[in-house]
């Protein structure tokens, strides 16, 4: 089973993109990275991880229409590729196969 | 309805935006490290970020915010340029790097002598300029280091003649109160009194006192309020005690010199064996290049004791050595002055109303002010304009090199573009290339400026301190100075090279025809032969003018003559001088003697007076100089009578020879007329002669009325006019009984032809500058000439070749090379001939006594060129031409 390799950022990022169904853009995936995540997050570090994507074929992105917000400019729209998608789903069951295997799941940890 | 309302937002959006735009040079910033294809994306998502900002917080929030997504974004290597099919390699890759350099190697190393020649040319070309820009600034800089630079000015006297107005430094003694005690609202006002050479003895508990001299310094008497107009540091003490007599102020070095430390406060001195003074200060020593450097300063109060005498309180003594200085604010201006002169004049030289001035000259004119002893400002200048002609002609070699050039590397050329560089990126390549060779140039230049700087140190004996590494202005200079060269030689033949077009190049279709340059080319060298042309011209002017100013007859004797100089006591003692005499001329060498009180050619010591003559009622309008002389003088020096006889032997003031010049000041034509009349100065004199006008001063200066009269107790030179013989045993036994008459005293004697050299020296230096300089600028363009030449005869080569075997002789195939040359010459005369005649014309302006500028000194220039110009081009067109067709032919 070989896939190729996502950094936690990475994976983080191609999330959003996934999750935003189409309406993924630099500005938006990092608001809703910082949203969700409630880390601080700079523009230039999601830019270069949705190249870094795109380079990998992860992600494929097309030309948006302008606003007047942005001065005219169009927008980079990221959708993910299906390889994308899937290396997404191994990730994840990879990760639900290990959790499966714990014996002892973590309960909140309200007494210590 | 919708619809509407969108675009009303849209417009509202598009309003806050106008106003409150992102920071435009972050914008640029980017622009300049993003790669173009990802500009788009990232300039709108910052400009959305930076509006979402907006919304949410206050302005200033979003344009930091703004900023650092920028440095985020230019520090990433998101936007590092990604290769597609349309982005070229930028220039500053790399790889492209290492291929400039390596063409660049390749092509040095290819023709070795011209880049020899270049760097050769730059280097002589920058270093000399560097240090020339080190001479006009340290003659720019001097006494810039005080505060106050812009507002002291130092009050002259001005004496309005019909010959014209004549300038000295000093003022009466009484001056500096009247003016102080007038208009009060001046600033600060100092009195100085300066003399020359001032003996320092330290009492010693036993045995003989220790005696210091500083030779060739000046000693001075200042007022407290000196120290308030000019900077100084104090290392012990200070200036506040010098409001009384017998106190003084030393520099550090001094002090070290006396005392071996610099905390000296309370020790006693002696000065001039006259003056007993307590130091009571210690200034730091002078850093900074300055035209006030006196290394001792005794208080005004204690001027009257060593004088011997109470200060004059009359306005008519002017000694040049009794200065004022002054600095001003805005309660009291220059103009405030000038407008309030003539009622202070009135009020206390009233009969000198019509030709007296006391005019306030500021201090950033003094050292340039040369009828009061500054310096040339126009030899400066011309020291400039040579530094500029030589990096001029410095680049235009490059130029002409590089463009004559330019065909061997069309191929190159050809295929950079045809692999995809574009105009700008070749432009750059060859500035580049320039750059490199102009930057090795700097540093050898920086070198020969090492060396330079020495030999200019010795020149002028040390007076020219660097304090030039330091100085961020040279930084600045050097830059600007480089950065013009590289683009003065860069721009053009880069441009000429990055105008191929790449089909004619690669298929070497571009004849030296296309390079377009040629015309360029010639141009250029008729400037370079111009500029040398005109530099040649201005060396033989101004040799020629100092050779005739220090040749022409001045009027008196100056071979063989020896001046000793006596004690600068209040009072002479006549006794010590007969019994001095009587030694002297027992030394067999010695022929006459005479005492004076300076010799015929002055040392800015000038002592002028008011006279009434005859039986005029009202002083007359001009003040001549007065001189005190012995009644041998007039023979020893040899000066001519023209009416009556020479003075009687006296010790005392009775008769007066007086000098054409004074003769018809006076308004009267006959010298006889004068002769048995009356002359009022400070007493009554019968003038009994005249003599012919003789020239004290330089020939700068014209000839000024004159009159002599005897007075033993002012005599301070003696004047020995000697046999031929071994002059240096002479000195030798006159030091001797010398130190036996004034045991006080130090020795001091000079030969009066030395002493006039001594008044040129100043222009000496600057001409031997002006020469060096000027030759260096020569070589330079014969260096470009050399190059151009061998240039020439490798293009020629087959022409020759083909020439030869159809019967050319030597001589034809000279003449190919030298025709071309010739006409550019005769161009390039006709160019220079006349700017430096104008610019010539107006050097001499200065000198009272000057030479011509007739045709011959173009003719020589001219000849000059042609020989230099033959020389260069012979050796090379001379091997061309001797060259075996065979040779030249068979390589095809």
């Amino acid at each position: 089973m070989k896939r190729g390799y996502l950094g936690e950022f990475e994976e983080i990022v191609l999330l959003t993109v996934a999750v935003m169904e189409g309406g993924a853009y630099g500005v938006a995936v990092t608001h809703e990275i910082a949203e969700q995540t409630g880390r601080s997050v700079r523009l230039n570090q999601v830019h270069a991880a949705l190249e870094r994507l795109e380079d990998k074929g992860m992600l494929k992105s097309e030309m948006g229409e302008p606003t007047a917000e942005r001065g005219g400019r169009r927008k980079r729209l990221f959708t993910t590729t299906a390889y994308g998608r899937r290396t997404l789903q191994e990730i994840q069951e990879v990760r639900e196969s290990f959790w499966a295997k714990l014996l002892n799941p973590f309960r909140p940890a309200t007494s210590l | 309805m919708l619809a509407i309302g969108s675009a009303c937002s849209l417009f509202i959006v598009n309003c806050s935006f106008k106003k409150m735009k992102p920071p435009r040079f972050a914008d640029h910033l980017l622009k300049r490290f993003c790669s173009p294809d990802h500009l788009e994306e990232v300039l709108g998502d910052l400009h959305e970020e930076f509006a979402y900002q907006l919304r949410r917080g206050s302005e200033w929030r979003a344009r930091g915010r703004y900023w650092w997504d920028v440095l985020g974004f230019v520090l990433s290597f998101a936007l590092k340029r990604r290769s597609t099919e349309y982005s070229t390699t930028h220039l500053t890759n790399p790889m492209m790097i290492r291929n400039y350099f390596k063409i660049a190697s390749r092509n040095l190393v290819k023709n070795r002598t011209y880049a020899l020649i270049n760097v050769t040319g730059l280097a002589l070309g920058i270093g000399a300029a560097l240090l020339i820009f080190a001479l006009v600034r340290y003659h720019y800089a001097i006494d810039k280091h005080h505060l106050k630079y812009e507002s002291i000015y130092r009050v002259t006297t001005q004496f309005v003649t019909p010959e014209g107005n004549f300038s000295i430094t000093g003022v009466p003694y009484q001056l500096g109160k009247a003016l102080k005690n007038d208009h009060p609202d001046i600033e600060n006002l100092a009195m100085v009194d300066l003399y020359y050479d001032p003996i320092v003895a330290i009492p010693a508990a036993s045995g003989p006192d220790r005696k210091f001299k500083d030779a060739h310094r000046m000693g001075a008497f200042v007022q407290p309020s000196y120290f308030k107009i000019f900077d100084y540091e104090w290392l012990a003490g200070g200036p506040t005690e010098l409001t009384q007599p017998n106190t003084v102020v030393v520099s550090a070095e001094n002090a070290t010199k006396y005392f071996g430390s610099t905390q000296v406060i309370g020790k006693l001195i002696k000065i001039n064996a006259t003056l007993n003074a307590r130091i009571v200060g210690v200034f730091k020593d002078y850093r900074d290049n300055t035209d006030f450097a006196y290394t001792i300063m005794a208080s005004w109060a204690s001027l009257p004791e060593f004088r011997g005498h109470p200060l004059n309180e009359d306005f008519d003594n002017i000694d040049s050595g009794t200065q004022c200085f002054v600095s001003l604010n805005n309660h009291f201006t220059q103009a405030d002055w000038n407008r309030q002169m003539p009622a202070f004049v009135k009020k206390y030289k009233p009969h000198g109303v019509k030709d007296t001035r006391f005019p306030m000259q500021p201090l950033r004119d003094i050292h340039f002010s040369t009828d009061t002893g500054g310096v040339n400002q126009g030899l400066i200048w011309s020291l400039f304009a040579i530094g500029i002609f030589l990096l001029i002609t410095a680049s235009i070699n490059f130029v002409n090199l590089a463009t004559a050039q330019a065909l061997n590397r069309s191929r190159e050329v050809g295929v950079r573009k045809v692999l995809g560089s574009t105009r700008g990126q070749l432009f750059w390549q060859f500035i580049g290339e320039t750059a490199l060779l102009t930057l090795t140039s700097t540093g050898i230049a920086l070198l020969l400026f090492q060396l330079g700087q020495q030999l200019v140190q010795e020149y002028l004996h040390g007076a020219f301190r660097f304090t030039f590494y330091f100085d961020p202005s040279v930084i600045g200079w050097l830059v600007l100075m480089v950065a013009g060269v590289i683009f003065l030689s860069g721009f053009y033949p880069a441009l000429v090279l990055t105008g191929f077009k790449p089909a004619l190049a690669l298929a070497g279709r571009i004849t030296s025809r296309q390079v377009g340059g040629f015309s360029v080319r010639r141009s250029l060298v008729v400037a370079q032969f111009a500029i040398s042309q005109m530099l040649i011209v201005g060396m033989i002017v101004v040799a020629n003018q100092l050779q005739y100013i220090q040749t022409k007859d001045l009027g008196f004797r100056q071979n063989a003559i020896l001046t000793v100089r006596l004690p600068l006591l209040p009072k002479q003692d006549i006794g010590k001088m007969e019994n001095f005499r009587h030694r002297v001329m027992a030394i067999p060498e010695v022929e006459k003697l005479s005492y004076s009180m300076s010799g015929p050619p002055q040392t800015g010591w000038i002592s002028q007076t008011i006279i009434k003559f005859d039986n005029r009622p009202e002083p007359e309008k001009f003040t001549p100089q007065q001189k005190h002389v012995d009644a041998a003088y007039v023979d020893l020096y040899g000066l001519k009578l023209v009416a009556g006889r020479n003075l009687q032997p006296a010790d005392t003031s009775r008769e007066a020879l007086v000098n054409e010049t004074f003769v018809r000041q006076l308004g009267i034509s006959d010298p006889a007329q004068v002769v048995g009349k009356i002359l009022h100065s400070s007493r009554k004199l019968e003038i009994v002669g005249v003599v012919k006008d003789f020239n004290e001063r330089d020939l700068r200066n014209g000839i000024g009325p004159l009159f002599m009269t005897t007075r033993a107790t002012n005599y301070f030179i003696a004047s020995l006019q000697l046999h031929n013989g071994n002059f240096e045993r002479v000195i030798h036994q006159l030091e001797k009984e010398y130190s036996q008459v004034y045991p006080d005293s130090y020795f001091t004697a000079q030969f009066v032809d030395e002493q006039l050299q001594e008044n040129y020296s100043q222009e000496q230096t600057m001409a031997k500058l002006v020469n060096f300089f000027a030759g260096i600028a020569v070589v330079i363009g014969c260096l470009g000439l050399y190059g151009l030449v061998l240039f020439m005869a490798a293009q020629k080569t087959k022409e020759i070749g083909v020439r030869k075997v159809l019967g050319a002789s030597i001589s034809n195939i000279l003449w190919l090379f030298g025709k071309e040359f010739a006409r550019l010459i005769i161009v390039a005369f006709a160019v220079a001939t006349p700017v430096a005649w104008w610019v010539m014309t107006h050097w001499l302006q200065d000198f009272t006594y000057k030479i011509d500028i007739g045709p011959g000194i173009f003719g020589i220039a001219l000849l000059a060129t042609v020989v230099v110009a033959a020389v260069t081009v012979s050796f090379q067109s001379i091997k061309a031409a001797l060259m075996n067709p065979v040779k030249s032919l068979r390589s095809e």
